[in-house]
């Protein structure tokens, strides 16, 4: 599979003539990118930073940056938001997630901007585990293990986050224009996991309004539905490409043992998290 | 509730048993619905066509309830089936 990515000359962002049909909200809940349909493509606006076209086919998409939108983060919006769709149009598996390398296997978390997946990864990296990839999850079959493909070394964190995570200044990758957000590179302390892992659990992560760790097994139908739910997918009004993922998730996905993960959003308390998280873990691999 | 009464699945809903539990996506409202246990099995019938009557049989032999009870849930669930678009009377 291959995703072609065409470069034009920046210029500005004309109105578009029609609504979005689907919109990205941030975590302060405003929407960030503006999915519109043009010509049987699909047009995703970045407003004031970025025009991608994409072909439904997910082979290709032509870049119009806005003026002024730096190179930093013109690579940085396809890489994490274009091209996870370009992939997912293309039949791949791809999630908004996180994931981290363990002896046992690979662990996930998933879950809407804002619900910890990134500080998660993190911890667990500064602990000696980790990650594979940050934000986007790509998960591949090979034979009868599902595998989490590493991605970007590479984690961004708010910076309260960053500073209660690390007693010492990290490697920073450059800045980009639309998330206050820093980007962390992999470190001696800070282990990126270069190699696929099989996935052997995966959290979807609450709301975070909890004063205690809790994880609880989901059944099948949320098992389903919460998968769902955070999968990337180019045009979320394709009947036919929300069938395939809905088979693909149903067929495969559904044997990872599944957690919901709430825990308190207290720097202070994220070794007890790990803790909690590697024994349901390990409990859930009793399952299967 | 008649009992030659057979239904069909409308093609924008899909079905698929997951961990014991089936999963009912509708693809029109982008709506989930979970059916388990007797639920899935009703379900499994209805869609290979069999009618209400028939059913209607296979759960009194399938499971330990009295007919007039099974009716009725049967009943019951068909109707809220039907309401959510999720299954229709074959013509």
């Amino acid at each position: 599979m291959s995703a072609t990515l065409i470069r034009t000359p920046a210029r500005d962002q004309a109105r578009l003539p029609d609504a979005p049909f689907h919109t990205w909200t941030g975590a302060d809940g405003t929407d960030w990118a503006f999915f519109h349909r043009q010509d049987g493509r699909i047009l995703i606006r970045f407003a004031e930073l970025a025009d991608f076209v994409v072909d439904p086919d997910g082979a290709q998409a032509v870049c119009t940056p806005a003026p002024g939108c730096d190179e930093g983060t013109l690579d940085h919006l396809f890489d994490n938001q274009v091209l996870p769709l370009m992939l997912s149009a293309q039949g791949e598996m791809v999630f908004h997630g996180s994931a981290v390398a363990t002896e046992a296997g690979a662990i996930a978390f998933l879950g809407q901007t804002g619900r910890g997946k990134s500080t998660l990864a993190a911890s667990f990296a500064t602990a000696g585990m980790g990650f594979l990839c940050d934000d986007r999850m790509v998960l591949r079959r090979r034979g009868a293990d599902l595998m989490v493909m590493p991605a970007a070394p590479s984690v961004r964190l708010w910076e309260d986050s960053a500073n209660r995570l690390f007693a010492t200044p990290q490697d920073l990758a450059p800045p980009v224009s639309y998330t206050d957000k820093r980007r962390i590179r992999a470190g001696r302390d800070f282990p990126h996991c270069n190699q696929a892992r099989p996935l052997t659990a995966a959290f979807f992560l609450g709301d975070g309004h909890v004063k205690r760790v809790r994880t609880e097994r989901l059944g099948g139908i949320l098992t389903a539905t919460s998968w769902m739910a955070n999968i990337f997918l180019l045009d979320t009004g394709d009947k036919a490409a929300i069938r395939a993922k809905f088979y693909q998730v149903t067929a495969i996905l559904t044997r990872i043992p599944a957690m919901k993960l709430e825990f308190p959003r207290d720097h202070d308390r994220l070794a007890e998290t790990r803790a909690a998280i590697l024994t349901a873990a390990a409990q859930a691999r009793e399952w299967t | 509730m008649t009992a030659e009464r057979r239904f069909e699945i409308p093609t924008h809903v899909v079905a698929r048993d997951v961990q014991g539990e089936l999963v009912v996506l509708d693809l029109e409202k982008g709506e989930y619905f979970g059916l388990e246990d007797v639920g899935a099995f009703i379900w499994g019938l209805l869609e290979a066509g069999e009618s209400l009557g028939e059913v209607h049989a296979r759960i009194l032999a399938e499971y330990d309830v009295e007919a007039d009870t099974a009716r009725r849930d049967l009943a019951a669930l068909v109707a809220d089936l039907q309401a959510r678009g999720l299954l229709r009377d074959r013509t």
